[in-house]
């Protein structure tokens, strides 16, 4: 197993080969759904190598492409919770989420549904923190946050939870 | 193996399997996962789920797709697209005034044209200024005149011709000017190089005045000469605006003499 290459290097070969099953695989996680991942993971290859002359190498090409899926996957379960809500509105019926169960990554609708009730920073904090297993020291790297502020926002996520449960 | 009390995360143990690990860290991990067999098999459920991905999907397609994705879009910004419908007002408003500029540019140029065409045979010659109350003021030839001067002239036209007399004032009324009752009625005989005598008295009630000499072929009835003056400019305000127009009345060698205190 070898060690990633320097930043001048990278390619889109050597991205996939190193990376595309682990950004499949939490995309997957993210969206719940075999097809959205599968757009999700292109998506993101293409933003990748629009973007890879901006890439400095002052994170690994791992860090990055898990920014960009985390930032793309966000985005759509923002969208669609959009949708969702003005469906149930219109419908005039609360939406038919039962309580989310975050250790596991269970209950992928419970997930978006609390994904949607929190702000941009923690969402991204939640997916490192649950999603990936990261402890809050990476956590802390991957937001550019401190530790503290890391634990502070999780617990008072961990909190709503437990009240709205 | 058995299971340890201290773990990696689990996103650490990820990022060894992709081998986004430095050498001291590598080493630790691969000595955690010898002594650990939870993370073992973590870390086998890894290289079991990127198997299963890479026999699912084609390197190759997807590596094609995402360079043909990419060269579009690149594609796509060299060609930026005008939002016509967003700028439509712009562009019309644009458009009209281009054409409205273009329009009477040309429009201008063509009536001047034209009038400097017809001016160029014979017809036209200039003669004084005149101020009704204001005083006198100076004429062509620095001559100063007056309310109720007689103006004596010779007209030597090029080709011969008779000699019609009018005033544009400054609000573009013409007035017509006759000659001296003895002398030959509306017009002033001519012939080549043979200056023709001729006289006329102002008119103070027009207030100023731009006198003009009108060169003809043949002499005219009055409204016939009312219509060849109209013919030269459709507008006569403007011929007092000619600049050129001095010019043309040394071309065509008028002489101008002034009596003051003719009778009318």
């Amino acid at each position: 197993m070898a060690g990633f290459q320097r930043p001048p290097d990278v390619s889109i070969e050597d991205l996939y080969d190193c990376y595309a099953h682990l950004v499949y695989r939490r995309c997957l996680k993210l969206l719940g759904n075999e097809q959205d991942a599968e757009d999700a993971l292109q998506e993101v290859y293409v933003r990748a190598m629009q973007a890879i002359d901006k890439f400095r190498g002052e994170c690994s090409p791992m860090t990055w492409l898990y920014r960009i899926s985390t930032n793309h996957c966000l985005n759509l379960i923002r969208s669609s919770n959009r949708c969702f809500r003005a469906m149930a509105e219109k419908k005039k019926q609360s939406p038919p989420f039962g309580p989310a169960t975050f250790e596991k990554w269970e209950d992928i609708q419970a997930i978006h549904r609390l994904l949607g009730s929190v702000d941009k920073k923690t969402r991204q904090i939640i997916v490192y923190r649950y999603l990936d297993g990261m402890n809050q020291d990476e956590v802390a790297r991957h937001v550019r946050l401190s530790v503290p502020t890391v634990r502070k926002k999780l617990n008072k996520f961990i909190e709503k939870v437990r009240q709205g449960n | 193996m058995e299971t340890c009390n201290s773990h990696p995360s689990r996103h650490r143990i990820i990022r060894y399997h992709a081998g986004d690990l430095d050498e001291d860290q590598r080493v630790e991990i691969e000595r955690h996962l010898s002594e650990c067999s939870m993370c073992t098999e973590y870390f086998n459920e890894l290289e079991k789920n990127k198997e299963t991905f890479h026999a699912a999907h084609s390197r190759d397609e997807f590596i094609r797709l995402i360079k043909t994705i990419c060269h579009e879009h690149q594609h796509k910004k060299k060609i930026p697209k005008w939002n016509f419908k967003r700028y439509s007002l712009v562009f019309g408003m644009s458009a009209a005034m281009v054409v409205f500029m273009v329009l009477i540019g040309l429009g201008t140029r063509n009536r001047r044209d034209e009038f400097h065409e017809r001016l160029k045979g014979l017809e036209l010659a200039l003669g004084y200024y005149i101020m009704g109350a204001a005083g006198p003021e100076i004429g062509l030839h620095d001559r100063v005149l007056k309310p109720d001067d007689r103006i004596q002239f010779h007209v030597s036209a090029p080709a011969g011709g008779y000699v019609h007399i009018f005033g544009v004032d400054e609000k573009g009324f013409l007035s017509i000017y006759f000659p001296l009752p003895h002398q030959k009625p509306e017009s002033f005989p001519g012939g080549a190089n043979r200056p023709v005598p001729g006289s006329v008295i102002l008119d103070e009630t027009l207030g100023r005045e731009r006198v003009f000499l009108l060169i003809c072929e043949k002499p005219m009835e009055r409204d016939q000469l009312v219509q060849r003056i109209n013919g030269l400019s459709n507008n006569l305000k403007s011929l007092l605006d000619e600049t050129e127009l001095p010019l043309a009345c040394r071309q065509t060698s008028i002489l101008l003499a002034k009596s003051a205190g003719g009778r009318r």
